[in-house]
């Protein structure tokens, strides 16, 4: 395999917390190799920042052996500071207002023993790569768009060129198609300055540029994979049927979840279904002929592939099925 | 027609309000508690403290027995009694608050004037009292007895107190030796604070009450409108800035009113000394209380961030106390400083409280306090104008 | 070393950037100079407007004895300190009651106290001029407003002079013993009393208050300091960055305060330098009490309501408001370890009694520096921060 001859630079196992009584992380093991994007997802109060905390030296009365950025963090507590590189979720909390782009990049250069010269050139490098405006670089970054904020937070999280950066809901408050700018510039990064990435997030978009991925609910991991392996998880390797029936029915889907073929049945629009089905060669056909016995109308069938937003969706209500049926 | 719907929608975002007010529980708890508590303060340190009764240590030195040379007779008479009439008399803690500390005879120590200001320089006494040669001799032959009177003089109190306790102190002694002929000054003070009532409180009061409703108003309402996020969404729904601003001025009103009639419940526990009605008193608090208001609503409407609005009420505040007459007397103020402070509450407040609560003068019976009462209402009535202008004028995007 | 500096150099470019904090730091201690430079008056005599309202009857029994009402009128005439307007003598035959004066007087001449257009009314009463005649003892009587404190502490004092002028225009001493000031360490009459005499207490207030108000939020209000806790920067290094840069933004105040005070004419007596440094050392203890407002607190808006609340709490205890002999001995020590009781004693030491300047104070005051800072340091370590 062509990972194993890669560092593993995360590894965290057997990882447990407890805050008095409250036991926030349970059993938490996952790894990561050098280079790799690790998308940690869960909806909120899963505990992903927890664990964040946890790698960054911030919570140290955990149990259980966490390595980050090569160091042992029990060990070396906030001298990991050095290594690593950080993005808040909010850049009123990273980026001096008052300043200019290139009064931050120096500040925070500074504060990891850069000299101006040598902060302000790494600085520039990554502003090139996030194609911040040069002629932003010197106006003050309340003046700046937020976009163009969010970049230039980015660019302060990778100053010391961090051997890992984590960031915090990167994608949060950003509107539709500047969440897909940020998610391409992650991924220039990751490609160019070979940066290894965890992100912090509840947008299960974000999957799509990682190369592992952590889901978390309640403190415990659910699944730890690649995207790609936890959609092949899904019935017949998650290809899906998509059919359009005319006037769709919660009686229609009732009718085609009670088949035994049948393993999930998801609305995505007014008259359109996504049917996941075992053996979707064979079955696909048998379904549609059922279907129109009945007299369901059935205007158009396609075959594709699940998302992950699909296998996020599909995963937790089965867990919730299943902790409702104890 | 539309005033009917004007006056429900002020009546909802009245409810809006308070229920602003009461979410910010500590801003509340400063402009609800606090007044009551300082008020309480002085009126506590009023019934324990003895202000009055602080003794001035005193250092005594005579000359006096050194003895006088009568040329005509080449004789020279010795006659020491009245400076040791006097020193004994001080001694025995004849003279109120003077205390004797150390004497000094000059006659037997020649360095006594030194070491007596040696005491002085280093605060060991307050007050050097100086009997010179000759002082038995101008009683006896009736000439003016002078006594040197050398007080701490980098405390402007030490130097009236002294003056004054001196004062006293020659009365004393001369009534009590019934030396005579003597020209008395007997003093008829009225309008003062009777003995019953809490002196403290009562001088405190006529300074402290103005200055304590208008700075619990000032910070009750400073952050009102800057702080508020959605007034620009408020806008752009039928709600006229007009009515934001009114609800914005009877809501505050309400806790004012809440807050004077605390603020001089908890004073009137503690004795103080209203001769006049106490209807007129409250109204002249709200007044006040409304010249807070207003202010605070002002600087509110005119600052852009938090900060600001916070910068500026330190600003505005010192300014008020500085030029309030409590530190300089108004009338030996430069002329600019003396408009400025005619625009300032303090000017009329203090006049206000102190003439209703001392000389039992009536707000709609006496001219010149109606007038002074008029003064903070006209001056409230510019400010809400120009709160309304500007915030009429300052665009708001949601 | 490296990171304090760095940091130092991020506080700099933080406050400069602060331009509307920065004028107000400099604003305010000259606006109040400029006030107090601008007024003038403040002395310990005091004058007051007067009526007089004589009842003397220059007989008794049918003797008419020399006319000593107009000799006494002629000397509140010329007195300095009592100024009577001619207009204001009133001469009545009838009506003097000893126990009721006030409500005895004729109502035009009630109402002038009433209305506060004098502060004291003379009374001479009907047998004045026989018990100067007869050498026996002669009193008079004045009627003052006591609704005034300032009238109430002072007025009999200068109630002595226009005794002092009739004494002179009869030449009879007899009897007369005299306390005469002569205040050392007092301020020169040619220089500015009023800002002289509560430049102490007003200095030493200013610096204080606009330091404390200038740190108070120095910390709450650093959105980014968070973030840069997850870097290397040290945390005992941020806190002091902060402390000494504010201490030279402080010390740059210190300077305009005291040259704007020169200007306006601060008298002092003792060195010149010594003044400097009080100023310095209650400057940074206002810092350090700022810096630690602003490490107890979650909000901005909650530093600036302990603000408020520690700065009249510091006024209180001052010793400048309340008398420290007047309170309990344990509050007396603790206002003792205050720097604002060290500051203005040090100051009033240098400037009115030439003094150099006090160690025991001056160690005090460093310590209540030093303690605060390390209480600071101590509360940003174990603050919470979240990202």
């Amino acid at each position: 395999m062509q990972a194993s001859e890669k560092q593993k630079i995360i590894e965290v196992s057997n990882l447990n917390l407890s805050f008095g009584k409250k036991h926030i992380l349970k059993d938490i093991s996952f790894y990561c190799y050098e280079g790799e994007i690790l998308g940690l997802m869960g909806i909120s109060g899963a505990g992903k920042t927890t664990i964040v905390r946890v790698l960054v030296a911030q919570l140290p009365n955990f149990t259980g052996k966490v390595i980050c950025a090569g160091m042992d963090v029990k060990k070396s507590g906030i001298k990991i500071l050095q290594k690593i590189g950080y993005v808040p979720q909010l850049e009123s909390l990273n980026l001096y207002y008052n300043f200019t782009a290139l009064q931050n990049v120096r500040i925070f250069g500074s504060m990891f023993g850069l000299s101006k010269k040598e902060a302000i050139e790494q600085g520039k490098r990554i502003f090139q790569v996030l194609e911040i405006p040069e002629d932003t670089w010197k106006s003050k970054v309340k003046d700046m768009s937020g976009g163009e904020k969010k970049r230039v937070s980015i660019a302060l999280g990778l100053i010391n060129n961090p051997e890992v950066l984590f960031l915090d809901e990167p994608t949060t408050g950003v509107d539709a198609s500047k969440r897909f700018d940020i998610l391409n510039y992650l991924r220039k990064l990751n490609r160019e300055i070979k940066t290894t990435m965890v992100i912090v997030t509840h947008d299960l978009e974000t999957s799509n540029i990682c190369d592992k991925v952590v889901l978390l609910r309640n403190g415990q991991i659910v699944d730890f994979d690649t995207p790609a392996n936890l959609i092949y998880k899904l019935p017949s390797n998650g290809e899906i049927a998509r059919l359009k029936i005319d006037e769709l029915s919660n009686k229609i889907i009732e009718t085609i979840q009670n088949k035994d073929y049948v393993k999930y049945v998801l609305r995505v629009g007014k008259n359109d279904i996504e049917v996941y089905l075992h053996d979707i060669n064979n079955n696909i056909k048998k379904l549609v002929d059922q279907l129109v016995d009945n007299n369901i109308l059935v205007s158009s069938v396609t075959r594709g592939e699940a998302s992950f937003k699909r296998y996020f969706q599909i995963r937790m209500q089965s867990i919730e099925q299943s902790k409702n049926e104890v | 027609m539309g005033l009917k719907e004007s006056f429900s929608r002020i009546i909802k975002l009245l409810y809006k309000e308070f229920s602003l007010i009461k979410g910010d529980k500590r801003a509340l708890f400063m402009a609800l508690a606090l007044p009551p508590l300082i008020i309480s303060a002085f009126g506590f340190v009023g019934v324990i403290s003895d202000i009055e009764g602080t003794p001035i240590n005193c250092a005594v030195i005579t000359y006096d027995s050194l003895g006088y040379y009568y040329p005509q007779y080449n004789t020279t008479y010795y006659n020491s009694t009245w400076d040791s009439v006097f020193i004994n008399m001080f001694n025995n803690g004849q003279f109120p608050r003077l205390k004797l500390k150390i004497f000094y005879n000059a006659s037997e120590d020649p360095y006594s004037m030194h070491e007596a200001r040696l005491d002085l320089a280093s605060d060991k006494v307050d007050l050097i009292i100086l009997i010179p040669a000759e002082f038995s001799e101008a009683i006896d032959l009736g000439f003016p007895a002078i006594i040197d009177n050398i007080p701490d003089g980098s405390n402007i109190e030490t130097i009236k107190d002294s003056l004054n306790l001196m004062y006293t102190a020659t009365n004393i002694f001369v009534e009590t030796n019934n030396i005579t002929p003597q020209i008395n000054m007997n003093s008829r003070p009225v309008y003062g604070v009777p003995q019953n009532a809490n002196e403290i409180m009562a001088w405190a009061s006529t300074i402290s009450l103005p200055f304590l409703i208008i700075g619990s108003c000032l910070t009750l309402t400073i952050l009102s409108v800057v702080n508020e996020k959605p007034i620009p969404r408020l806008l752009i729904t039928p709600a006229k800035k007009g009515e934001v601003l009114a609800a914005k001025y009877i809501a505050n009103s309400i806790i004012m009113i809440a807050q004077c009639v605390l603020t001089v419940t908890f004073a009137s526990i503690f004795g103080l000394y209203i001769s006049g009605s106490i209807v007129d008193l409250f109204l002249a608090l709200f007044a006040i209380g409304f010249y807070g208001m207003c202010m605070g609503l002002l600087i509110s409407t005119i600052s852009d961030t938090e900060t600001q609005a916070n910068q500026l009420l330190v600003a505005v505040f010192l300014i008020m106390i500085l030029l309030s007459g409590m530190f300089i007397d108004i009338s030996n103020m430069n002329i600019v400083l003396q408009v400025i402070a005619y625009g300032l509450p303090f000017a009329y407040a203090v006049p206000l409280i102190s003439e209703i609560c001392f000389k039992a003068k009536g707000i709609f019976t006496n001219p010149t306090l109606f007038w002074n009462f008029m003064g903070i209402i006209i001056i409230c009535m510019v400010m809400i104008f120009l709160t309304y202008l500007i915030f009429k004028l300052k665009r708001k995007e949601v | 070393m490296y990171s304090l500096w760095n940091l130092i150099k991020k506080e700099f470019d933080r406050i400069i950037t602060d331009r509307k904090s920065l004028i107000m730091l400099f604003l305010l201690p000259l606006i109040t100079i400029i006030i107090f430079g601008l007024s003038s008056g403040g002395g310990y005599i005091s004058t007051f407007d007067a009526a007089l309202i004589s009842y003397d009857s220059q007989s008794w029994n049918g003797t008419s004895y020399n006319n000593y009402e107009s000799t006494m009128i002629n000397s509140y005439l010329n007195s300095s300190l009592i100024n009577l307007n001619s207009n204001l003598v009133f001469t009545e035959s009838s009506g003097f009651n000893d126990s009721k004066i006030f409500n005895s007087l004729p109502p035009k001449v009630k109402l002038l106290l009433y209305n506060g257009d004098v502060a004291v009314i003379v009374v001479i009463p009907p047998n004045f001029s026989e018990t100067v005649n007869k050498s026996i003892n002669s009193v008079l009587y004045y009627v003052y407003d006591a609704s005034d404190l300032m009238t109430t502490s002072s007025i009999g004092v200068s109630m002595q002079e226009p005794l002092l002028l009739f004494r002179v225009a009869i030449s009879n001493f007899k009897g007369v013993v005299l306390a005469f000031p002569s205040p050392e360490y007092d301020v020169p009459s040619w220089y500015n009393q009023i800002l002289n005499y509560s430049a102490a207490i007003l200095i030493i207030i200013i610096i204080l208050g606009t330091s404390i108000n200038l740190t108070a939020l120095s910390v709450v209000s650093e959105g980014p300091l968070p973030r840069m806790m997850l870097t290397p920067a040290n945390k005992t290094n941020t806190v002091l960055a902060k402390f000494i840069s504010y201490s030279a933004i402080m010390t740059v105040q210190a300077l305009v305060v005291f040259f704007g005070s020169m200007a306006f004419g601060l008298y002092v007596l003792g060195n010149l330098i010594d003044i400097l440094i009080v100023l310095i050392l209650v400057g940074l203890s206002g810092v350090s009490i700022g810096l630690l407002i602003s490490c107890i607190s979650t909000s901005e808006q909650q530093a600036n309501q302990l603000y408020i609340g520690v700065f009249i709490f510091l006024i209180l205890f001052s010793g400048a408001f309340i008398p420290l002999e007047s309170m309990p001995a344990a509050a007396q020590m603790f206002s003792n370890s205050l720097s604002i009781t060290n500051g203005i004693q040090l100051f009033l030491d240098v400037s009115l009694k030439g003094m150099s300047l006090d160690l025991l104070r001056v160690s005090f005051i460093l310590i209540f520096i030093l303690v605060l800072l390390i209480a600071s340091i101590v509360i940003f370590r174990f603050r919470k921060m979240e990202v």
